[in-house]
């Protein structure tokens, strides 16, 4: 038995190998055990009896005001609603999709920008041709890029929350503030998808009009443009859905979304408004997440660039 | 005799178009048979018949005396294990090794505890198994290969393997041998056959090549239009019969 | 057509926000504003209250992050697989019978719905209600990433495995192979390259979650980013923002290799 698996070993040694996806495996694994065994995840401050105590009150609570301890009565459910939720769903729920629209609209203009930057066959003496000749020359043309590429991953590495937050002590409270807040972040993340998209491109067509002596701007207009504009309005409309979850809970921090008025309910202790309130982001956000895949799969099945939902970050 | 495969005046119709017209066949438990035609003259359909890929129009499928069209989804799953396939496009997993699409393969090896298993620690003796069938393939070496970056003669043989792997008792092939060499494919078409066989087991081949069909099987099966035209053994087979087979084709030719 | 809609939109947008009215340099503290930025160059290793080293606080920042995260991931990956299988096209389509077919489509879009609902809440809101309803708890924050995170594991495997090619899958079944072992063997393969990548990318954003679970007090990146803001150290504060930004670069980096990787056969 064991004569006849020698050669079979010998196959089994040299068989084409992934190393490095095979040590974050194994460090991945490493880490998930560690984090459950000894990542202090299992200390409680509070002891368990408080504990139950807490949320038996926590769900007696979510039931409207007039109607804890009592049956259901719709008369008095339709006064909680008209009275305390009603009046403020409206400008709740349009100042956070507005805040989103711009926000989105914004980071996709700065994205486009400065991806042309960013983009590697674009910054060439010759563009999509060749590099330039000389090592100076190439390090010097190199230097715009990699200070836009590290700029973006400046913008996108702190998160929107963290963003409004720091904003917040410069610009004071107001609109402006979160829609810097988003478009910021977004914008890291557009521009490298947008420059991404530009290297990715099969270059056969770039290449023909730049050797029919197309300038860099004539290329961009005629050639990258074209090419490029369904992926971007379908990587636009997905990083829109995003811009909504984020704009609902910038509230918190005080800004005009519809986080303000669950923070409001929150802090005065009327869990059946935060309730509410929360409902109704989440229906918020499934409403535009529908919009935004109908015009998507729209998008996609016109312009036949298939791009997976894995290669969106 | 026991019969593997019995067709009883079977017609499919895809779209208003007759792939096959009452067909009727029996083909018994150790035969080996060949189906030869031109493209479209209903080979394929015929052979996806057996696993109940393809459902009949008219008529009754028998596969090892059990009506396909009676049989509970579980029963036909029992029954499907006892077949092999070679598909034209080889049904193998190119994401895989080729070990992995052999143990894939294994009748017996279904549960979780396998797959767990097979995926980790595969047992020995089956890997054995497996690289003693690939090497008297000619493809002992792909055994922890990708099966995406094998040649197209090779995956064939691969698709090969993994049919034998199964053991079948009724073995299907469709064009097993079209891209491989002439003398590659004498051989591979040579062990298929004899292990089959040695075994006990039927073989339904389809085939463009005449003298294959002559020189290896009990029987061969003439298809036009998805009509049998002849269905006799190889050595009562005449020019004409070739003739009648092929006439008013454009240059005698199959593009597979 | 599309570039009009936008662009209606954006307009209307900013009139209701009356962003035009309120241009954002008004309230601009220009002092506060310079004094953030110039603190960018000078990020402290020492704490500028009490002189001690801030090192132990950059530790527990990135562990306790680096925890959150991954137990919310660890808990969110196999519910996401669950849901996201379970929504998957291809179980029910095979089956002989009607009433099987109909339950399954049942079944489907149950799983749709769950996964939707889960996701429409933001993790801070998640992490709200589980520390309103069980008090402040490290399982609040655990709960507040997986949840979210896997509806949206959920949807994407769905998406993915509903677009992969369905001939192994089939082919196997056609075979006789269990649907367990078509799956292993006929499906994994193809969407596995996927799958990981995409709950790869996933764990950089639990990290982000993670930091910003920390201005509810959980002791993540945000809690020593909210406090060295609020008593305005700032060059404390980049310290920690530096921190953020490196994990976020470090990620980005071993994600790309792992994706350059994993396309090569084998």
């Amino acid at each position: 038995m064991s004569e006849a698996m020698s050669p079979i070993r010998r196959l089994h040694r040299h068989r084409p190998r992934r190393p490095f996806v095979r040590g974050s495996a194994t460090l991945m694994l490493v880490t998930v055990v560690a984090v459950w065994w000894g990542g202090g995840l299992w200390s409680a401050p509070t002891p368990g009896v408080a504990r139950w105590e807490n949320l038996r009150r926590f769900l007696t609570e979510l039931r409207p005001y007039p109607l804890q301890g009592r049956d259901w009565d719709l008369g008095l459910a339709w006064e909680w609603w008209s009275e305390r939720i009603g009046p403020v769903v409206v400008e709740a729920s349009l100042s956070t999709l507005a805040l989103a629209v711009v926000a989105v609209a914004a980071a996709a203009a700065g994205g486009w920008l400065v991806s042309v930057v960013a983009a590697r066959p674009l910054g060439w003496k010759d563009p999509f041709l060749r590099p330039s000749r000389s090592r100076g020359m190439r390090v010097l043309t190199a230097v715009p890029r990699y200070a836009t590429r590290g700029g973006l991953v400046l913008l996108r590495g702190i998160p929107v929350y963290v963003w409004a937050f720091l904003l917040l002590g410069i610009m004071g409270i107001g609109a402006w503030t979160a829609v810097v807040a988003l478009a910021i972040h977004n914008a890291g993340i557009l521009g490298r998808l947008f420059a991404e998209g530009i290297e990715n491109l099969p270059p056969a067509t770039a290449q023909r009009a730049r050797a029919e002596g197309a300038a860099r701007s004539a290329l961009w207009v005629w050639t990258l443009r074209p090419q490029l504009e369904a992926r971007s309005w379908i990587y636009v409309f997905y990083r829109f859905e995003t811009c909504v979850r984020e704009s609902t809970v910038l509230g918190l921090l005080g800004l005009n979304s519809l986080g303000w008025f669950i923070q409001d309910a929150r802090a005065g202790q009327r869990l059946d408004e935060m309730w509410a309130f929360v409902l109704l982001g989440s229906g918020i956000i499934v409403a535009s997440d529908l919009m935004s895949h109908e015009i998507r799969t729209r998008l996609r099945r016109s312009s036949q660039s298939q791009s997976s939902a894995a290669s969106l970050p | 005799m026991d019969v593997a495969f019995e067709t009883d005046r079977v017609s499919v119709v895809f779209g208003g178009r007759r792939a096959l017209d009452a067909v009727s066949l029996r083909i018994g438990a150790d035969e080996a048979v060949a189906v030869v035609g031109r493209s479209g003259a209903g080979k394929t359909t015929l052979l996806r018949l057996a696993s109940a890929s393809v459902l009949p129009t008219e008529g009754g499928v028998e596969v090892f005396g059990e009506p396909l069209a009676e049989i509970s989804m579980r029963q036909l799953q029992t029954l499907r294990r006892r077949l092999a396939t070679v598909p034209q496009d080889g049904a193998l997993v190119g994401e895989l090794r080729v070990l992995e699409n052999l143990l894939a393969a294994h009748p017996h090896r279904q549960r979780w505890w396998h797959l767990l298993r097979d995926s980790l620690w595969p047992p020995p003796s089956e890997v054995l198994r497996a690289h003693g069938l690939l090497e008297s393939l000619g493809v002992g070496d792909t055994l922890y290969l990708p099966t995406g970056s094998l040649s197209g003669g090779e995956a064939q043989r691969v698709a090969v393997a993994r049919a034998l792997f199964r053991r079948p008792g009724l073995l299907l092939a469709d064009e097993p041998v079209a891209s491989v060499d002439p003398t590659r494919a004498e051989e591979v078409l040579a062990l298929m056959l004899d292990s089959q066989r040695r075994r006990g087991g039927a073989t339904v081949v389809s085939l463009h090549q005449p003298e294959f069909a002559s020189a290896f099987f009990d029987r061969v099966v003439g298809l036009r239009d998805g009509r049998v035209v002849f269905d006799t053994s190889p050595t009562e087979l005449g020019a004409e019969d070739w003739a009648a087979l092929y006439r008013g084709s454009q240059a005698g030719g199959e593009a597979s | 057509m599309i570039w009009v809609g936008g662009l209606v939109a954006v307009a209307m947008a900013s009139t209701y926000l009356g962003l035009g009215a309120d241009l954002p340099w008004r309230h601009l503290r220009w002092e506060q504003g310079r004094e953030f930025l110039a603190a960018a160059l000078h990020p402290t290793l020492v704490s500028e209250e009490t002189h001690r080293s801030l090192f132990a606080d950059l530790v527990q920042a990135l562990r306790g992050t680096v925890v959150f995260a991954v137990a919310g991931m660890s808990l969110a990956l196999p519910l996401g697989l669950l849901l996201g299988l379970g929504a998957w096209d291809g179980w029910w389509r095979e089956s002989r019978s009607p009433l099987l077919r109909g339950l399954g489509r049942i079944l489907r879009s149950s799983a749709r719905t769950l996964a939707a609902a889960l996701r429409s809440v933001h993790e801070l809101l998640w992490a709200m209600l589980w520390l309103s309803a069980w008090g402040l708890s490290p399982f609040a924050a655990v709960l507040a990433i997986a949840l979210p995170y896997a509806g949206i594991l959920a949807k994407v495997f769905t998406e993915l495995a509903d677009e992969a090619p369905r001939r192994p899958y089939q082919a196997l079944r056609e075979g006789g192979a269990s649907q367990a072992a078509a799956l292993r063997w006929g499906l994994l393969p193809q969407v596995g390259a996927d799958f990981s990548a995409y709950a790869f990318y996933r764990f950089e954003c639990a990290l982000r979650s993670a930091a910003i679970l920390g201005f509810f007090g959980f002791p993540t990146a945000g809690y020593y980013i909210s406090l060295a803001f609020e008593n305005l150290h700032y060059r404390e504060l980049w310290t920690f923002l530096y921190l953020l930004l490196a994990m976020a670069a470090v990620m980005e980096s071993w994600s790309g290799r792992l994706r350059l990787e994993s396309r090569r056969c084998g």
